[in-house]
């Protein structure tokens, strides 16, 4: 069963869910569970022989009421393909979606911070392949959203606002820009392949964004991660992780929505791995510059169309 | 998951203010007001046999979808 210890030489909580050990591993397609229950077929989490978006708490949760929550998002009913893929309206349902559960949990008091995330890849621990993302809702505010707060601080007022602006300034790590919406490869990127995607307003969180925003940011997350895809001409592994505003009573104006993703690939086949220096150390080595790693991305994306 | 098994650190968490109601800004009305239905998906509640929620959401096919 699970368990919160507070570690103190790190000042962070660390969360023991052992449970999880026995959560379903790379299963065969024919027996996914993010799969719908088709006749004959197994009897997967979602019983029903079709959906659209689907959501349902965890069977093996991190974190589970009355301290947190953790949902699973299945994207599609289709087995196969990525967020990538989604047909265009779809990817604009599940900004909703991600609105809505955002929304809800917030509303909840054991509920500090709402992470909506994403891990593709077996690079990056992904257990089954079907098209999914998740979202934590954490009893407390997580470290890295707390050190974003703190760059609040320290830059005088909205961080993401202040970086977005330094970005169009420079122009040369931007990747992708819309309305609404611009994607940059952060000027101290800890991944070769890192990126921000960033509202150009300033929007505490999804319920903040107007349907033309929605839109926007879908259209963007689409762009940057088909272009991943035909960066090396393979399935890119990233971590996807949405930063909004902290839950909790006194902290729900901060916060810039934002999403960041953490490719783990150097190379078409070479992983980056978070070695000595990074783990102990705390201090990212990149061998790639974040311009160049942006003039990659802008072409990747063109390529993608 | 036992009862009272996570209790957050009060290093991180020293208080708890009570959060404002559901029809606080944050919450877009038409989110609380109706679950049925949110900007252009409509949404069905279902509980799983071990009791876990499900939601499903598709959208709309109406003419304010």
């Amino acid at each position: 069963m699970g368990e919160l210890r507070f570690n103190e030489l790190r000042a962070e909580q660390v969360d023991y869910t052992i449970d999880r050990q026995e959560r379903t591993f790379l299963p065969p397609a024919d027996h996914c569970p993010l799969c719908p229950t088709r006749p004959g077929g197994i009897a997967t989490e979602i019983p029903f022989p079709s959906f659209e978006i689907a959501v349902f708490e965890n069977r093996f949760p991190a974190f589970a009421a009355p301290h947190g929550a953790a949902e699973v998002v299945v994207y599609t009913d289709d087995h196969d393909g990525s967020f990538a893929t989604l047909p265009g309206e779809r990817a604009r349902a599940l900004m909703w979606v991600w609105r809505e559960r955002y929304a809800a949990l917030a509303a909840r008091t054991d509920i500090d911070y709402v992470l909506i995330f994403e891990n593709r890849g077996v690079e990056v621990g992904v257990t089954l392949h079907h098209p999914h993302g998740q979202i934590y809702g954490y009893p407390f505010v997580p470290p890295v959203p707390a050190i974003e707060l703190q760059a609040d601080e320290r830059l005088g007022g909205c961080a993401p606002c202040e970086l977005l602006r330094r970005e169009l300034g420079d122009g040369r790590r931007l990747v992708y820009e819309n309305d609404d919406v611009v994607v940059y490869v952060p000027y101290a990127a800890r991944w070769p392949y890192e990126a921000h995607v960033v509202l150009r307003q300033h929007r505490a969180n999804l319920p903040a964004c107007t349907a033309s925003e929605l839109a926007s940011l879908a259209a963007a997350l689409q762009a940057l991660t088909r272009g991943y895809d035909a960066l090396f001409e393979r399935p890119f592994p990233y971590v996807m992780a949405m930063h909004q505003a902290p839950t909790t009573a006194a902290l729900t104006a901060s916060g810039h929505v934002h999403v960041e993703f953490y490719p783990p690939l150097r190379t078409a086949e070479k992983l980056k791995y978070l070695a000595g220096s990074e783990q102990g150390g705390g201090t990212f080595i990149v061998d790639a510059l974040p311009e160049e790693s942006a003039r990659a991305l802008r072409e990747a994306i063109a390529d993608a169309g | 998951m036992s009862e009272g098994r996570r209790e957050p650190s009060p290093e991180l968490s020293p208080e708890r203010p009570s959060k404002p109601p559901a029809e606080d800004s944050r919450v877009d009305p038409l989110l609380g007001a109706q679950d049925s239905r949110v900007g252009p998906l409509l949404v069905e509640h279902h509980r799983k046999d071990d009791g876990r929620s499900l939601i499903l959401y598709r959208e709309a096919e109406d003419e304010d979808g």
